[in-house]
């Protein structure tokens, strides 16, 4: 499992650091006539979906195309272990084409490699390695014409790795920001962002990202960002040294004056004073977080200043703790894949109809000619049950899927985890295919998994051998859900919003207590509480079923539970009915569990 | 059909009621064997986990059956209207035509039973996917090992009078086949029917087993001929 393999890839990492650059440049690449470029300029996370661009030259033929990225991955295989995310396309002769797809890099020691085939001829093909500095534990992107000055954050705890941008390179879905720890914007022209660009990261910050805009002499306002903006942005101004920030972040800031901006913070901002007014605000935006410097950190004096990288780790942030961990997920829906009765059933009644048609035959003619007879039966048998095992083969193919919801108040978005696991207890081919909204990746990295992205979303196929345990998968995206519930009188009412879902056996969770709210209507439910109602999460007499309840353990049990427990207010958890499975199982017949949580902080008013 | 004896042995066999069970119970075991295992077994995909199934139909499939054959010809499952070949030498057949005919009625009534278990065992093999035609060098080894143990019954049945030294003594036989081989070194250890047909079932032809095995088969006819014209003609 990922988490498992968490100590490998670090001590992967740490040995390959060691050893010398490979040969060939980072991206981008222009070999074999493909432009390439991975992640954010260059920069990576292991383990993490980045997104990869790549250029396809005018091509000499027309036909169906596709573009093959083969990312070799650490997996429990021994020899080489490579994802292939394929990208169909049509090919015009004559004609360029750009191709965006996420990737994800597990084993960074050797290059993707990045094919082209045009009706199944290869055409093009190159090879991206990826030098050590490229990858980061803690991400940070900035969108500046100046592509140097943050050196220095190295020195920050993590392995710190800045990418320098431009406009275009940045997602067009929010999941591709999944790498990025903090999303610098300094002199942005707006016309360079298209409408999906803006959206998905209006989406990334309202769902956890956190989003750093420097307001400089001359800046334009982000019309797009503006309902997530802590402070408008006034005119220019001249700071004396700010000595608050000094005292704040620590070094001596240079006696010389700051060329600053002028913000004026909005309600609910948190603003560090300096200089005589606000220098920097802050706003909690969904589950995320904006921040906007009325200074340009990149100019004199604060390039002297030694308390900026303390200034620069805070705005970074220590990573999103307080989401699932899919992987406590995933572990908890492989233990216990079930084999469907009816499998059993089929069988069972197959044998005894075979026995009965053979013992009856030569009960009822005890000669020579009835033992004939049994012979044909017999020989009949060995068709009809071949096509029984095919059958059974086909049938006990399972998936399990889980979906945890967290709705972000006041977006009508949220965040959708889903973890699935595919069973093919005897062995053989799956093909799963993924909500088309939704950003796929394997948790269990094999070198026979096939993900292609179309137009009705990812299909994945690969093969399982016999006996071998559920292949997990993840997927994270958006949706539209409109859902809020609150906390008033001090605890004692409830109140839930849940628009036109449906919950089953709801409760509220807050540190190691448990308050059983029971199953909730659709729409406005209010409640009240009783302080006796909360009891040890531990405790007997909860009876929850199978699949919730292990489910629920991989949430508040897994390595982030404690962060979700453990915040300022309790959480709401229960079973939603209606959001559509994101998870679909090829094969006629196979039996599918799923389960769709609701994962809802709780407002105090 | 011109040999009198494996038609009256056929004849006999088919119309049995003993062997009906026989079959019921040979035919019952292999199908619960089937279904009790047809759980996969996840979490281990090594390839001896792959075929264990399997092998383990195959593993109870030899011992029934070389016991059930063996037992018929030593009349220790005594069949309604099967004479045993001590019988028959004061009937007007030749001792080569008694020979002949129980050995292949032996024989034929073998591949019988193997024939009634195959569908089950290919529900077996078809689910793991493993090819149907692997089911041909197992079931040859059954078929020679059994029929090679089925005629040292024949032997004993014409050596021993007493029925219980006869059961004693057969018996002392499966042991030593089925368990005493087990105890000889390499490669002798392959003698063993059920070492054998493991090694047919991983797809290796165990080639010196089933040459000892038919050896046996043909060795325990001659000398049942043997012995059958000495007493007839003593």
């Amino acid at each position: 499992m990922a988490r498992c393999a968490g100590p490998a890839l670090v001590g992967l990492c740490a040995l390959w650091c060691l050893a010398p650059a490979p040969p060939s440049a980072a991206s981008p690449a222009a070999d074999g006539g493909l432009e390439v470029r991975l992640g954010f300029d260059g920069i990576v996370k292991l383990g993490v979906t980045v997104p990869i661009l790549v250029v396809v030259p005018p091509l000499a033929r027309s036909g169906h195309a596709e573009l093959e990225v083969d990312a070799p991955a650490l997996g429990p295989e021994i020899g080489r272990v490579i994802t292939s995310t394929i990208v169909p396309f049509e090919s015009v002769a004559g004609a360029g084409q750009v191709i965006r797809a996420p990737v994800t890099i597990r084993d960074p020691r050797r290059p993707v490699t990045i094919r082209v085939a045009v009706n199944g001829e290869p055409v093009l093909q190159t090879a991206v390695a990826i030098a050590p500095e490229q990858v980061g534990d803690r991400v940070l992107v900035v969108l500046s014409d100046d592509r140097v000055g943050l050196a220095a954050l190295s020195l920050l705890p993590g392995r710190v790795a800045v990418g320098y941008v431009t406009a275009d390179a940045l997602p067009h879905s929010f999941e591709e920001y999944a790498a990025v720890d903090l999303l610098v914007i300094r002199g942005l022209d707006p016309a360079l962002l298209d409408s999906a660009q803006q959206q998905a990261l209006l989406t990334w910050v309202r769902l956890g990202g956190r989003l750093l805009l420097i307001a400089g002499p001359g800046t334009r306002q982000l019309a797009f960002l503006d309902p997530i903006l802590p402070a408008d942005v006034g005119g220019p101004r001249v700071a004396p040294p700010p000595v608050e920030l000094a005292a704040r972040y620590g070094g001596a800031f240079p006696p010389a004056p700051l060329a600053a901006t002028t913000l004026i913070p909005r309600a609910g901002a948190r603003e560090v004073l300096g200089g005589g007014g606000p220098l920097i605000a802050a706003r909690d935006a969904g589950a995320g977080q904006v921040t906007i410097w009325g200074f340009d950190p990149w100019r004199s004096p604060v390039l002297e200043w030694k308390g900026r990288l303390r200034l620069w780790d805070e705005v970074l942030g220590g990573g999103a703790a307080s989401s699932i961990d899919a992987a406590a997920v995933a572990e908890q829906l492989t233990t216990g894949t079930p084999l469907d009765p009816g499998v059993h059933a089929q069988v069972g009644g197959a044998i005894l109809l075979y026995l009965a048609a053979v013992l009856g035959l030569l009960r009822w003619k005890p000669t020579i000619a009835g033992a004939g007879a049994a012979v044909v039966i017999a020989l009949a048998g060995l068709g009809a049950f071949s096509s029984l095992a095919e059958l059974t083969r086909h049938r006990s193919a399972t998936l399990v899927q889980a979906t945890v919801l967290g709705p972000v108040i006041g977006s009508g978005e949220a965040k959708a985890v889903a973890v699935a696991a595919v069973a093919v207890p005897y062995g053989g081919r799956y093909k799963v295919t993924v909500s088309p909204d939704m950003v796929a990746d394997p948790m269990t990295p094999t070198g026979d998994l096939r993900m292609e992205l179309t137009s009705g979303g990812t299909v994945l196929t690969g093969v399982l051998r016999p006996g071998e345990p559920p292949r997990p998968f993840e997927a994270v995206g958006a949706v539209g859900l409109v859902a809020s519930a609150s906390l008033a009188d001090g605890g004692r009412t409830l109140s839930v919003d849940l628009g036109p879902l449906r919950a089953r056996r709801v409760e509220l969770r807050w540190r190691d207590r448990v308050y059983s709210v029971g199953d909730l209507p659709a729409g406005r439910t209010v409640r009240e509480l009783h302080p006796d109602g909360w009891i040890a999460a531990t405790a007997d007499g909860r009876s929850l079923p199978e699949l919730p309840a292990r489910v629920l353990d991989g949430i508040f049990q897994g390595p982030n539970g404690d962060a979700i427990l453990n915040g300022a207010t309790p959480v709401l958890v229960g079973e939603l009915e209606g959001p559509a499975p994101v998870f679909a199982l090829g094969g006629a017949g196979a039996p599918r569990q799923r389960l769709t949580i609701l994962l809802l902080p709780l407002e105090r008013r | 059909m011109e040999n009198p004896v494996l038609r009256g042995d056929l004849r006999a066999r088919s119309g049995s009621r003993k062997i009906w069970v026989l079959q019921a119970v040979y035919l019952g075991m292999l199908g619960a064997l089937v279904f009790l295992g047809l759980p996969p077994e996840l979490g281990r995909f090594t390839e001896s986990n792959e075929t264990s199934l399997y092998v383990a139909v195959l593993w109870v499939q030899i011992v029934m059956v070389a016991y059930f054959a063996s037992a018929c010809l030593i009349q220790e499952i005594a069949v309604e209207g099967e004479k045993a070949a001590i019988d028959l030498i004061f009937a007007p057949f030749s001792p080569a035509t008694i020979v002949i005919g129980k050995s292949v009625s032996s024989l034929v009534t073998i591949g019988y039973w193997l024939v009634l278990g195959a569908p089950l065992l290919v529900l077996t093999t078809a689910i793991r996917q493993i090819p149907t035609v692997s089911l041909l060098p197992t079931a040859s080894v059954i078929a020679v090992a059994a029929w090679g143990i089925a005629q040292i019954g024949l032997l004993y049945g014409v050596f021993f009078d007493a029925e219980f030294l006869r059961t004693v003594v057969h018996w002392a036989t499966l042991l030593v086949i089925f368990v005493g081989t087990t105890l000889l070194p390499l490669p002798l250890h392959g003698l063993n029917p059920i070492v054998a047909v493991t090694d047919a079932a991983r797809g290796l032809l165990p080639a010196v087993p089933m040459a000892t095995y038919a050896t046996i088969g043909v060795g325990c006819a001659l000398w049942t001929g043997q012995r059958l014209r000495s007493l007839a003609a003593g």
